[in-house]
């Protein structure tokens, strides 16, 4: 009980007293809550929705059909599109209504197509086919999902594979319609068959066409959106916590003296270090929730793009809206109260630690005697020490988080050093001529201590948001460049038949809106006992004056068409730290006496994929890997004539419209995501900004009280308020000033190691680094901007009504 | 002789906890030029608050406060923050010295400010209180004492007309709060200063030309 009275009249009462501080502990930690929440909903959305959409059962088409309004369609309508002919499948999926974790998908095992890629993978090779026919019982899943569907007493017979994907689990489609509770539904259609050319049916039903494109690199590049995001979420977390920082030890300071008279009065250590560590997770919590509140907000509002984004990417049906547990909301809760608990913790050790009578430093006197204090130095010098040590070892992406967070530490430690370092030169090395000039200086050098955390969050968020927007601008940029190198032909065609292909490759050479016709094959091999992609390709003119390559050796093109050269994409290159003239040999597991080898001569951008892949003649190609035919063209065509070429081909060699892939749609779905990933990163960081900004104004008016007092002996001696404010003013812009120039290279470090790094160690390539000044000086800019806003605030108030404050402190009571 | 400082009708109430407390009322006096004074009273009797009228920086609710011909609450915040700055200067009971600058410019600011910084005088001053060994030292680094000798050594160094001081003595030993009479006397003799000591120290107050009592919210000569 006495906890509770302590916690009661003491703990709480300091907030009550200062009710502003306690609004800005709050909005510290709820901006904060509210960024971080906001992009792990984002995340944990997108992921959901293009995890389920990555499962195209029926047909390796990219084509599905669904209703206009994303409503789940009436079984009616598959009887309607059946009888006009059209090649159909029904599919009914969702999450277990009393499980969200488990998807079930529901298949007609009569209309599904046989000829699709999942059908001869999952049901021809193991003879699963007729057996599912007549049971209707069959729920295919893989064993851990199994062991989680067990315990639900589902009434199924449950089949082990491991061709399906964690958490999804394969039914007959009137199972899953009394599964999920949705009986005479269909999510969406798949194609088994080329489309019939009378579409008016579609839209009497309310149902579209759309693309899907569950292509591999895409999947890739949506997942290092997401990287990038949740690394941008923790960064802003991080910027936020330092307003909370602040503000909690000020706190923390104003109440020593009463802590003191309560040990004296004494009570435990215990009971006081109880007591606070009950206020923190308290108001953490509770501050939390309103940030898990808004962050909600945040990423409805921001999940239309991404989700538009991602629907565009996998043709998934994502609604905007958000699903949300109870389990979510405590996870994301997590975040801010242990954040606050590792902020006050210097503060929580002291109380356990401390004596009786100590004499606690009162704050003014830490205020003051900082100028001295060099500690943080050596820190650094481990910081960087440690930095370069993980620089020198390989590559990981853990070792990569760690650097940026060392980064982050050891620029926040260094940011005050610089800012006393610049100070003082000012100060020993100019005198000047007007006593207030020189104590302008002097005065600016301890003003340092008083918002050094403020600006820290600034340099840090400013930092964030530069190198971040250089990433993805830098990304963007090479990437549609890279794209356009690299889809060399407007037109690429696929089919599954040799024939077919013989005769592309033969005869479509003569068609006048051709102008050339390049095959391409593919197959898997391995090297160093990991998977490898091998391409064979005709390096011919085209390739050569467009193949996008990072480093090459002489003569490269000659090596590859001529000798046993092979290029490499960058993926390869990090991976097993193969280099330019490197001879390496890689392994058909078919027949293992068929080696290949090679040198490499070229290094290649393969953004978006993820398997590491080596490029080589197709001569070479049939020699060592396989004799089949090319199945692949990339096909140049005159412009303008991609329509009259692609209904050609259609009609003559009978491939689907799905198989004749336009280049330049592809383009511009890649340059869309990364629109999309641009527009949402850029309303985090300003968000984020303007935490950091508000971080200025609250310790600003936290501080006021002293900084008015501190001022008063100029005021005394006839330097008007209006003066001093201006002085104040002209102060905080100077640490501003000098505190944007320092967050430039921080930026581009961050972006550094983002780009060289994190890209490497988690995808495998390594973004090309690119400088963007405008776009910096557009956020020093908006920054400068909101923190004179912030600070001119707080000063004027100061200056307002302090005649009675600064009297005050010449009396006997004072 | 000219009355250098003439109050006139001056009352002055504080309102503390919702209650008005009447500090003076209906004051009257005036003080020569270049004469030395000294404000005794109680503690709590309204030394400083006279003191804090008398230079600009507290306001009256009724009354009128000349110095010279300067009427001082009869002009704006910044002519009179402007004739402080270059008419006056005070010794603050609690020293009031600039936290971010250290001894020496401490001593120097508020003459430099007004560009009549004497560098011998300083030296005077400097040598007079005793203070050469701390000019390096930032305020909060040296005693109550020390401090107020800075205080007392930066208000004498500008010449000013009217030097207030405020207990300039109330920390310091015998031998300091001689040294300190004698910085007064020269200010008085030397630069033809008037000066006005709120002070409890019968020592200090004996060498003054005027004695000047606060009772009951009323000030009488001695
Ligand atoms: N700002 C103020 N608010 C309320 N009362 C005040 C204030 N300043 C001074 N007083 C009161 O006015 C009286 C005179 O104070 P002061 O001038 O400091 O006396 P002295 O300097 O003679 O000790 C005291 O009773 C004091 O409590
Ligand atoms: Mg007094």
């Amino acid at each position: 009980m006495r906890l509770f009275d302590i916690l009661i009249m003491c703990n709480f009462k300091h907030w009550f007293r200062k009710p502003l501080q306690l609004f800005f502990l709050f909005l510290g930690i709820s901006l904060a809550t509210t960024l971080w929440s906001s992009i792990q909903l984002i995340n944990t959305q997108a992921k959901k929705s293009y995890e389920s959409a990555t499962l195209l059962i029926s047909s390796n088409q990219n084509k599905i059909i669904k209703s206009v309004n994303n409503e789940l369609i009436a079984f009616g309508s598959f009887a309607k599109l059946r009888r006009n002919k059209w090649p159909v499948t029904p599919i009914l999926e969702g999450g277990l209504p009393n499980n969200d974790q488990i998807k079930i998908i529901g298949v007609d095992p009569f209309t599904l197509s046989k000829n699709s890629n999942f059908y001869k993978s999952f049901f021809e090779k193991k003879d699963r086919y007729q057996e599912f026919l007549i049971n209707n019982r069959l729920a295919f899943a893989s064993p851990e999902t199994i062991n989680k569907i067990l315990k639900l007493n589902l009434n199924l017979e449950l089949v082990k594979t491991d061709s399906l994907v964690k958490n999804l689990v394969l039914v007959d489609i009137s199972i899953a319609e009394n599964l999920l509770n949705k009986s005479g539904r269909i999510t969406r259609f798949e194609l088994t068959d080329r489309i019939p050319k009378d579409r008016k049916i579609l839209t009497e039903i309310g149902l579209e066409i759309i693309k899907t494109k569950s292509s591999d690199d895409l999947k890739q590049l949506t997942r290092s959106f997401h990287l990038n995001l949740t690394a941008f979420g923790f960064l802003g977390f991080i910027v936020g916590l330092f307003i909370v920082y602040s503000t909690l030890n000020l706190s923390f300071e104003q109440r020593k003296s009463a802590f003191t008279t309560l040990r004296l009065m004494g009570i435990s250590i215990k009971t006081l270090f109880l007591s606070t560590l009950l206020e923190i997770i308290l108001l953490s919590s509770i501050s939390g929730l309103v940030g898990v509140f808004f962050g909600h907000i945040l990423a409805s509002f921001l999940l239309p793009d991404v989700a538009s984004t991602i629907g565009n990417i996998y043709g998934a049906n994502i609604k905007d809206q958000l699903v949300f547990s109870v389990t979510e909301i405590i996870i994301a809760l997590l975040m801010p109260i242990f954040g606050a608990i590792l902020i006050s913790t210097s503060f929580l050790i002291q109380i356990y630690k401390s004596e009786p009578l100590s004499n606690y430093l009162p704050f003014l006197k830490i205020y003051f005697n900082y100028y001295k204090n060099f500690t943080s130095i050596p820190i650094i010098f481990i910081l960087v020490i440690l930095s370069v040590i993980i620089l020198l070892s390989p590559k990981e992406l853990f070792l990569s988080f760690m650097l940026i967070a060392i980064l982050i530490l050891s620029s926040s430690l260094l940011l005050p050093l610089f800012l006393r370092l610049i100070l003082s030169l000012i100060n020993n090395s100019i005198k000047f001529k007007n006593p207030l000039i020189t104590w302008f200086f002097r005065d600016t050098f301890k003003q340092i201590r008083r918002i050094s955390l403020s600006l820290n969050a600034l340099m840090l968020s400013i930092a964030v948001t530069i190198g971040v927007d250089n990433m993805v601008k830098s990304f963007e940029e090479t990437f549609s460049i890279w794209l356009d190198k690299r889809l060399i032909t407007e037109m690429y065609v696929r089919t599954n038949s040799e024939t077919v292909a013989k005769k592309i490759s033969m005869e479509t050479e003569k068609e006048e809106n051709i102008i050339d016709i390049y095959p391409i094959i593919e197959t898997e091999s391995y090297f160093d006992n990991s998977k490898i992609s091998v391409v064979g390709f005709k390096p011919k003119k085209i390739y050569i004056d467009n193949w996008p390559i990072v480093h090459k050796s002489v003569d490269m093109w000659k090596k590859i068409q001529k000798f046993n050269g092979i290029i490499i994409n960058e993926q390869f290159h990090y991976k097993f730290g193969t280099n330019i003239g490197d001879e390496i040999q890689t392994t058909d597991l078919l027949n293992n006496n068929n080696k290949l080898k090679s040198v490499v001569v070229g290094i290649y951008p393969d953004y978006g994929n993820s398997i590491p892949q080596i490029m080589i003649s197709l001569e070479r190609f049939k020699d060592y890997y396989s004799n089949s035919f090319p199945n692949n063209f990339a096909v140049d065509v005159k412009k303008g004539s991609f329509n009259n070429v692609s209904e050609y081909i259609q009609n003559k060699y009978d491939i689907l419209e799905t198989d004749i892939i336009n280049q330049k749609t592809i383009k511009e779905f890649s340059k869309n995501v990364f629109e999309k990933t641009f527009t949402v990163t850029r309303s985090l960081s300003d968000a984020m900004i303007i935490i950091a900004t508000l971080t200025l104004l609250t310790s600003l008016v936290s501080l006021s009280e002293i900084r008015v007092i501190n001022l008063s002996p100029l005021w005394a001696l006839g330097i008007t308020r209006g003066s001093l404010l201006k002085i104040e003013f002209a102060q905080f812009l100077l640490l501003i000033l000098i505190t944007l120039f320092f967050a430039i290279p921080v930026g581009l470090l961050i972006c550094f190691l983002l780009t060289n790094y994190l890209n490497i160690s988690a995808f495998g390539w390594k973004l090309p680094f690119q400088y963007y000044p405008a776009m910096w000086g557009k956020t020093l800019f908006v920054s400068l901007i909101c923190c004179i806003i912030s600070i001119a605030l707080p000063t004027f108030l100061m200056f307002k009504n302090s005649t009675s404050l600064m009297v005050k402190r010449y009396k006997n009571e004072c | 002789m000219v009355p250098y400082l003439v109050v006139k009708k001056l009352n002055k109430d504080f309102e503390s906890s919702g209650e008005s407390f009447e500090v003076f009322k209906d004051l009257n006096f005036e003080i020569n030029s270049n004469t030395s004074t000294a404000l005794i009273g109680e503690s709590g009797s309204g030394k400083t608050t006279l003191i804090h009228l008398i230079a600009g920086l507290e306001s009256p609710d009724s009354g009128t406060i000349k110095i010279g011909d300067f009427d001082i609450w009869k002009y704006s915040e910044q002519k009179r923050a402007n004739f402080r700055l270059n008419n006056i200067s005070i010794i603050f009971q609690q020293y009031n010295l600039i936290p971010s600058l250290n001894v020496l410019s401490n001593i120097n600011f508020h003459s430099q400010l007004i560009k009549n910084y004497d560098q011998n005088f300083r030296d005077e001053l400097i040598n007079l209180l005793g203070l050469s060994k701390l000019l390096k030292k930032y305020p909060e680094e040296i005693s109550g004492g020390q401090q107020q000798r800075v205080a007392i050594a930066r208000a004498i160094l500008t010449k000013p007309k009217l030097l207030l001081a405020d207990e300039p003595t109330g920390n310091l030993d015998e031998e300091n709060s001689t040294k300190v009479t004698n910085a007064f006397e020269i200010l008085q003799s030397r630069y033809n200063s008037t000066i006005v000591i709120a002070t409890h120290s019968k020592k200090l107050a004996q060498n003054l030309n005027l004695k000047l009592i606060i009772k009951n919210k009323k000030i009488n000569k001695i």
